[in-house]
């Protein structure tokens, strides 16, 4: 009876080392296999952020090119508006100079003086305005679209437009943005889209503001028709904490529909 | 000579154990000076362990006795107590599912409402190597231990290698309790190797506590951006 007692508790105490030594290889296991799910979450949160990083890096590839490309305009307007009608008025301020003129070319070096200044003020106005519109200022993104809006229609585009948001909750820096977008669309419509009608409305809803922008133009479908412009509307988008909407194909213009949240701020 | 090189295997490993024991003591008493408040429950778990082993040693060498007796079952008792509420303590504050919340205090009471009547009942089972404490109490931890496991699993914040230690500890010290009642007749050779599968767990579940807060020491290090 002892013996088979002494089989007996030997039996389970080498069940208990088996058990014991199955523990700590599973547990080694467990290591393992917690290590390559941890590697395998690790190389997925990489690949997340590199496609973020190449976002980012896109948009501000976008942007330089845009800054350069506005830098290169304001210095071409200037060289040619600006400075080549100074250089009129300090030739003819010279000219007048000269003491053997009569008084009939003294007043024709003046007038033209006096048209080369207008011009330049104007040009100089004309600059300044496309840098930052001072109805956008004074009077907010409503009147300077509606200004915006006089400047282009006529006979050969037509431009509903309507516009209630609220000036005062809207901070001029996302007026400018809202402003600039709409500049944008407006410009890829009369450059290519070859549409006759447009359309922008800007209203709201209790926590959106909604602007919807459509023409009759060709549209497009084609990806890599899609260039610098708009991907300066979707940084410009991306700054609000928007988001839009485009529906658009072949022969059917384009349909945008952007969306801002209210009381936004895109610092935060 | 197999079996004193066996015993002498075990000696040496617990010796490692204790010195492991104190070095994790030093680095968790460190973390919870620099404010690593989840670590506070292992912290606590160390301080009664460190306890424990003092006291132990204190009575092998005749400092005191307990009751009259020369036992260190009452420190035995007292641990595997503390064991229980400090390890709970710590899943209670790493597990996230907010359905483990809701039972967890509940299950933790019944445990140890379980776990401790027997002894009220009959109190000189205290000054006895009774193991019907730990064997209560140990699988509601592994339980906490392979929840925990499968949440860190989705998660990449946690701390996996405190919880592989204490499921590797916890499972042969559930196994080791459990055979403890089978002892008799058995050769010595087993013996031994089941105690040295009981405590080179322990080293393991210490070792790698010490590398989870070597890897918090890490994180505190201010990273070069250059």
């Amino acid at each position: 009876m002892r013996f088979i007692l002494q089989i007996s508790n030997t039996s389970i105490n080498y069940i208990a080392i088996g058990l014991m030594i199955f523990i700590i290889l599973f547990s080694i296991g467990m290591v393992i296999f917690f290590l390559l799910s941890r590697k395998r979450i690790t190389e997925a949160d990489l690949e997340v952020r590199d496609t973020q990083i190449q976002a980012q890096k896109d948009v501000m590839s976008a942007t330089i090119v845009t800054q350069e490309k506005e830098r290169q305009r304001i210095a071409r307007d200037l060289h040619d508006e600006i400075s080549a009608k100074l250089n009129v008025i300090a030739m003819n301020t010279n000219m007048l100079k000269e003491e053997s003129l009569s008084i009939a070319e003294r007043e024709m070096l003046i007038t033209r003086i006096e048209t080369a200044t207008g011009k330049t003020l104007e040009n100089a106005r004309e600059i300044a305005h496309n840098l930052l519109p001072p109805v956008l200022e004074k009077f907010g993104l409503c009147a300077a679209l509606t200004e915006v809006v006089k400047s282009l229609e006529g006979n050969d585009l037509k431009i509903n437009y309507s516009c209630d948001w609220d000036k005062d909750q809207f901070d001029s820096d996302n007026q400018l943005h809202i402003y600039r977008i709409i500049q944008e669309l407006l410009n890829n419509t009369i450059k290519y889209a070859r549409a006759n009608e447009v359309s922008i409305l800007l209203n709201q809803t209790e926590n959106d503001y909604i602007l919807s922008y459509n023409d009759n133009g060709i549209g497009f479908q084609d990806n890599a028709q899609i260039g610098l412009g708009t991907s300066n509307i979707s940084s410009r988008v991306d700054l609000l904490k928007g988001s839009y909407d485009l529906q658009t194909s072949n022969g059917n213009g384009v349909v945008y529909i952007f969306k801002f949240p209210k009381n936004l701020n895109p610092y935060d | 000579m197999h079996h004193y090189l066996m015993e002498s295997f075990l000696d040496h490993i617990s010796t490692v154990y204790q010195v492991l024991l104190i070095l994790a003591f030093i680095c968790y008493t460190v973390a919870i000076v620099m404010g690593k408040s989840d670590f506070k429950p292992i912290f606590l778990y160390l301080l009664s362990g460190v306890f424990t082993e003092l006291m132990s040693n204190m009575i092998t060498r005749d400092y005191f006795v307990v009751l009259g007796e020369k036992t260190n079952a009452p420190f035995f008792f007292l641990f595997a107590l503390l064991q229980f509420v400090f390890l709970s303590y710590f899943f209670k504050k790493v597990i996230t599912c907010p359905i483990f919340s809701k039972f967890f205090k509940y299950s933790v009471i019944i445990v140890v409402m379980i776990g401790i009547t027997p002894y009220i009942f009959n109190p000189s089972w205290i000054l006895e190597f009774s193991v019907w404490l730990p064997l209560m109490t140990i699988p509601l931890l592994l339980f906490f231990s392979t929840y925990y496991f499968i949440e860190l699993l989705k998660y990449k914040q946690g701390y996996p290698f405190i919880n592989i230690g204490l499921f590797i500890m916890l499972g042969t010290t559930l196994i080791f309790f459990m055979t403890m009642q089978f002892y008799e007749g058995v050769p010595p050779d087993v013996k031994i190797l089941l105690r040295t599968l009981h405590v080179l767990p322990l080293t393991i579940l210490h070792t790698l506590f010490i590398y989870e807060c070597v890897l918090y020491f890490k994180s505190q290090i201010p990273q070069s951006t250059t």
